[in-house]
């Protein structure tokens, strides 16, 4: 298949209150490919994330997102799951679904059932009473509804529980086999996805460490975990 | 030293560092202090000049430190009780009283501050308008100095009275201590209803009662209740309140309640045919139909549904409709501006930020979206508010028929007043705004964000000022509806203008806020 590059970073910087958060930031991915995105906590990962989505504008360099600038188009075929972020709670997830729905122009309703029916989430519930684990499986499946060609999931594992981590991975495995679907994943759960990723970016200090391609990794008889350890270590 | 005092003075220090970075603890930082009461004193020379007696600076000092208070300090118990911090705070060897006290002390040292400024501010502009002027009011030093003292105590006892009140905000949150929010609302409505009239030298009560021996009766008994409330609140909430306090409840997986769908919630599950725009609006539309919805709140609702009612039958018989437009009018619109902060604190508090500014459109339809929730949730209110008091009116009719119903000119008061109202309302929400924006934009800073905290104060104003009395026998002059197309050809294109350069930075501005409460000082 042939392969597009569906995010392109170059040069990226990001100062935020005079710290740079970001420093000379060049990467890019391609369609159809799972990329980890790992680094220890404050690395620049969510700040980057921010910046593919458009949510923040970066300070220096150059970022496309399927060929444009991030921004409100870019977000209508980009699925976004931040870092630890809540969804209305005031809502049963039936409610949510329904909004999602409206809102979201690339939303399928097909793909919903689907969805629902694989990661075993309660309709009826209200996201308020949810735990960890069921809210983080509800706010994957409003990210898998949608026909969207690139998906950014910042920490889709933080405080989840084993079952749901384990149908949240499935769920990934099971949307990228023989799709031309872009995910972007930003964790520190390497073992649980190490055996899914295609290429993995270690970032640290705001700057790139090291991009690599995990079959060549595997070929040389390193894992995605010794890799990280020796970058970080 | 005990070991109570050895663990409670780190957690007391502990929470005013909270508040420190705010307060003119440096050098640097009491500069800004000293400036601000500079320019405020400036201000307050401009405005008031030696019109305006000692007296009634000092009161409208005190209502401006109440409503500096009683907000800010609200939204900040609301939030404590979501922030992730808490199981930290909740398994702090400490018992809840001592965890409880040390939050209130810390929040009184910065509520403090803030009054020695207002009452600093008033002292030097008395005392120097003494000094500038022959004016009567300020002929006596032996006054002065007493006021000075007298509203000093008066000021302080607020400080206690409203900072134990806004602890008891977590609960308030909980079973029947949901009743305490009805006298809240009113304790926190206050002063704004005198503001106006102080700010025109104008008094409720016999000048008498403003004078400095009266005053320290007043702060002595404000003090004595403040006091009870201060320990009320330390109780109450160690063990009511905090029982909101931990978060989402856990271990329900594999057990889902069935719930009875309600009306609104089946009207949902049909999926309405509402996309994009729409749909954000009926979203944010949703967050108000869920607070409606409560028990307590529609308890309240009835309960001021029938005092409406009540209202609407006595204001026919006494033909007192437009004061009663009035009084219908003013809640709304304070409440309306009010929410729209709280909205945003919530979605700040609860993490939402991300997902909202990820939905494919731009920050200027998201935060339009919310404004049009807002506005058409307010219409819904004060038509029902309208209504409610049109059925009273109505039977009043139907039981007995008063000689006079209304004149021209009560229909053309009324017709005023909304209009002011709604132009008011238009230009409050959309200023708000500005708090949102970047304020490193000098316009922003200099011009919108003063005008956004002085929309709080806007309704009294309209209340004592748009709408003479004499209306009921001249009807409304040319010259007011002039006034009135004036003010509103310029205030809310302005006040537009600042919406919409506030929401160009809103994704950022929220982001930090967002990042502020959840602790976070520095990007991931």
């Amino acid at each position: 298949m042939e392969q597009t590059v569906t995010i392109q970073c170059t040069g990226v910087e990001m100062i935020f209150k005079k710290k740079q958060a970001l420093r000379n930031v060049t990467f890019s991915t391609n369609s159809g490919s799972i990329v980890g995105l790992l680094g220890p906590n404050g690395a620049g990962k969510s700040t980057l994330m921010r910046i593919l989505t458009g949510i923040l504008e970066p300070t220096g360099g150059f970022v496309e997102v399927l060929g444009r600038k991030p921004g409100v188009e870019t977000l209508a075929q980009l699925s976004f799951l931040p870092d630890r972020g809540q969804l209305p709670n005031w809502l049963t997830a039936d409610q949510w679904l329904g909004y999602a729905s409206g809102i979201y122009p690339d939303w399928d309703i097909a793909l919903e059932r689907e969805w629902v029916r694989k990661l075993e989430v309660d309709r009826t519930m209200g996201i308020g009473t949810m735990s960890r684990g069921q809210e983080a499986r509800l706010q994957l499946l409003t990210c898998l509804s949608r026909r969207t060609k690139i998906v950014i999931l910042d920490e889709p594992f933080t405080g989840v529980d084993l079952l749901s981590r384990e149908r949240i991975s499935s769920a990934i495995a099971e949307e990228t086999a023989g799709g031309d679907r872009t995910f972007l994943i930003a964790t520190h759960d390497i073992r649980e996805m190490e055996s899914m990723f295609d290429r993995i970016i270690l970032i640290g200090d705001g700057t790139i460490k090291g991009v690599y391609d995990t079959e060549e990794l595997r070929d040389e008889g390193h894992s995605v975990e010794s890799c990280y350890r020796e970058v970080f270590a | 030293m005990s070991r109570h005092h050895r663990s409670f003075s780190p957690i007391v220090a502990f929470e005013h560092s909270a508040f420190t970075p705010y307060l003119p603890t440096t050098k640097r930082r009491a500069a800004y202090w000293l400036f601000g009461i500079a320019i405020t004193v400036l201000a307050c020379r401009i405005v008031f000049g030696d019109r305006n007696e000692p007296e009634a600076i000092y009161l409208l000092g005190a209502c401006l430190s109440w409503i500096a208070f009683i907000m800010p300090n609200s939204i900040r118990a609301m939030q404590s009780t979501h922030q992730p911090f808490q199981e930290w705070w909740l398994t702090f060897p400490l018992d809840r009283r001592t965890l409880i006290r040390a939050k209130l002390l810390a929040t009184l040292r910065l509520n403090g501050y803030i009054a020695a400024a207002f009452w600093l501010i008033a002292t030097i502009h008395n005392f120097g308008a003494a000094m500038l002027t022959e004016s009567p009011f300020h002929a006596s030093n032996g006054r002065l100095w007493a006021d000075a003292g007298a509203y000093g105590l008066l000021y302080a006892a607020i400080v206690l009275f409203v900072t134990s009140i806004t602890a008891l905000v977590p609960l308030m949150l909980n079973g029947w201590f949901r009743f305490i929010l009805l006298p809240y609302i009113l304790i926190w409505s206050l002063p704004m209803g005198n503001l106006g009239k102080l700010i025109n030298n104008d008094y409720l009560m016999p000048a008498r009662w403003h004078q400095s021996d009266m005053v320290v009766l007043y702060a002595l008994g404000l003090a004595l209740l403040g006091w009870g409330v201060y320990h009320a609140a330390i109780r109450g909430v160690a063990r009511y309140g905090t029982r909101g306090l931990t978060p989402r409840e856990t271990g329900k997986a594999g057990v889902s309640p069935r719930r009875q769908p309600s009306l609104i919630q089946r009207a949902v599950r049909s999926r309405s045919a509402a996309t994009g725009f729409r749909c954000l609006i009926q979203l944010e539309r949703s967050k108000h139909r869920s607070i409606a919805s409560n028990k307590w709140m529609k308890l309240t609702r009835g309960i001021l549904t029938i005092g409406l009612a009540i209202g609407g039958y006595f204001a026919l018989r006494e033909n007192e409709g437009v004061s009663m437009v009035r009084v219908i009018l003013i809640f709304p619109s304070v409440f309306a501006v009010t929410l729209i902060t709280l909205s945003y604190a919530n979605d700040i508090t609860k993490r939402r930020m991300e997902w909202i500014f990820s939905f494919p459109y731009s920050p200027f339809k998201i935060a339009l979206s919310r404004l049009f929730a807002m506005w058409t949730t307010a219409i819904l209110w004060v038509g029902g508010a309208l209504t409610a008091a049109g059925v009273g009116a109505v039977v009043r009719y139907i039981v007995q028929r008063p000689d006079i119903i209304a004149t021209t000119n009560d229909i053309e008061g009324a017709s005023f007043l909304l209009i002011a109202f709604l132009t008011y309302f238009l230009f409050g929400t959309l200023i708000i705004h500005a708090q949102y924006g970047n304020m490193k934009n000098p316009l922003l800073a200099a011009i919108g964000l003063p005008f956004a905290m002085a929309s709080y104060l806007v309704p009294t104003m309209i209340n004592m000022y748009v709408l003479p009395d004499s209306f009921g026998e001249n009807g409304v002059a040319p010259h007011w509806w002039i006034g009135l197309g004036i003010t509103a050809a310029i205030a809310i294109p302005f006040a537009s203008y600042i919406f919409i350069t506030s929401v160009r930075t809103i994704t950022t501005s929220m982001l930090s806020s967002q990042a502020r409460v959840a602790g976070r000082f520095k990007w991931k």
